[in-house]
């Protein structure tokens, strides 16, 4: 059976719920503190297929690093990107695509998946309206409820295994 | 009018000896002043003969600097007498402080403390992916550590502004790390105990032996692999061996 290490990146706002999103995935073994250090918090998930075994090593990206040099520096040698948007503030879904553009210049031979995030709160008309005319996501996730977290990393780890 | 015109004739008569020799003057100040300029030049262009006129005008130098240095001077030594006087105030002080020996008795434990080697791990510098490990303890998720270490390094990196491969040591509560670069890996050696300079050079020394001997530079590409079974290289024997000598 096949076995890979593949790095992942998990980027987004402040508040969009990402380090939420990984505590839902993975059994958190770092305090969070490493974060608000160092701008990343990196964790660790294996999934199974019939196939084969991918180890996720997850970087959990503070929302702050964005504009910083560290950013491009802890992409390196990613084989995916997960990004996530708050379905409560499109600014967002903005700041996301700007930065999802700009690795799609890069040459960087990525695979992404953008997650809408806090799905819990979908049910209010205003958001639903807005997710369903502009916006373009893989998956609504909730790490509240838990709701397509284990299908995005997992959808995430199928493609990375398939492309090597 | 006429008398004016009568007065300017009657001083270019009179004065035109003395307009001569104002001229005559003035060329001359004019050629010493430009001689003087280009000795000048030509001393700075000479150090020899630069220094040689310095040496000749010492002692108007000392008189010059003289008071401006020895207020220095005065001063510097002023505040080492100072910093001595506080240093026996404070030793005087700790003697008869139980606290004191408490500290130097822990301080002294500290230094004989040997350096222990611990752990040892191979890295992709970029991915932060763990290509390769030695413990003498199992190691509680490897891969993690692995990532965190390269997080931290490149986070040092970037805020010191620095992209050279310099051994860096980070102290984590009775832990060192050791981290050396190597191409694009790096190593991360984690050990115990004082931070022995003699123990830090056999650790280098080990991994100078390492890296040589399995061409670290010339296999990027293969240990850039994400698949394991490729990058399984023996790092346990080389170290072990390299640990019996410490």
């Amino acid at each position: 059976m096949r076995k890979i290490v593949a790095k992942i990146v998990l980027l987004g706002s402040v508040g969009v719920g990402k380090t939420s999103l990984t505590r839902q995935f993975v059994q958190n073994k770092f305090s969070d503190e490493y974060q608000s250090t160092i701008g990343v918090k990196v964790d660790k998930k294996s999934i199974n297929f019939s196939d084969g075994q991918v180890d996720l090593l997850i970087w959990d990206l503070a929302g702050e690093i964005f504009q910083s040099d560290l950013f491009k520096k802890y992409l390196q040698g990613s084989s995916g990107v997960i990004g996530v948007y708050d379905i409560t503030r499109p600014s967002t879904y903005e700041k996301l695509q700007e930065v999802f553009n700009e690795l799609d210049t890069s040459n960087s031979p990525l695979h992404k998946i953008i997650l809408a995030n806090k799905s819990d709160l979908a049910e209010d008309e205003n958001y639903s309206n807005y997710i369903d005319r502009k916006h373009t996501y893989k998956f609504l996730t909730s790490a509240k409820t838990g709701e397509n977290v284990n299908e995005a990393f997992t959808e995430l780890a199928r493609t990375i295994l398939t492309s090597i | 009018m006429v008398e004016e015109r009568a007065l300017d004739q009657l001083r270019s008569i009179l004065l035109s000896k003395d307009k001569e020799e104002l001229y005559r003057i003035n060329d001359d100040l004019r050629i010493e002043v430009l001689s003087e300029i280009q000795a000048l030049k030509n001393e700075l262009n000479d150090p020899a003969l630069f220094s040689q006129k310095i040496n000749g005008a010492k002692s108007e130098i000392v008189d010059v600097l003289g008071p401006v240095m020895g207020r220095m001077i005065k001063k510097y030594i002023q505040v080492e007498i100072e910093k001595l006087n506080q240093k026996m105030q404070q030793g005087t002080k700790n003697l008869t402080s139980v606290a004191y020996w408490k500290q130097l008795f822990t301080k002294e434990r500290d230094i004989i403390d040997k350096a222990e080697f611990q752990e040892i791990m191979l890295i992709n510098k970029e991915s932060g992916l763990l290509i390769a490990k030695y413990a003498k303890k199992e190691i509680s998720d490897p891969d993690i550590i692995a990532g965190m270490f390269t997080a931290i390094k490149s986070f040092m990196e970037t805020v010191l502004d620095s992209q050279e491969s310099e051994v860096g040591l980070i102290d984590y509560g009775d832990f060192k790390i050791l981290l050396q670069d190597y191409g694009s890996f790096y190593f991360s050696v984690v050990f115990t105990g004082f931070n022995d300079a003699n123990f830090k050079g056999q650790i280098l020394e080990g991994i100078r032996e390492f890296a040589e001997e399995h061409t670290l530079g010339q296999h990027k590409k293969i240990l850039s692999n994400t698949e394991t079974e490729i990058i399984e290289i023996n790092l346990t024997e080389h170290f072990q061996k390299l640990c019996e000598k410490l």
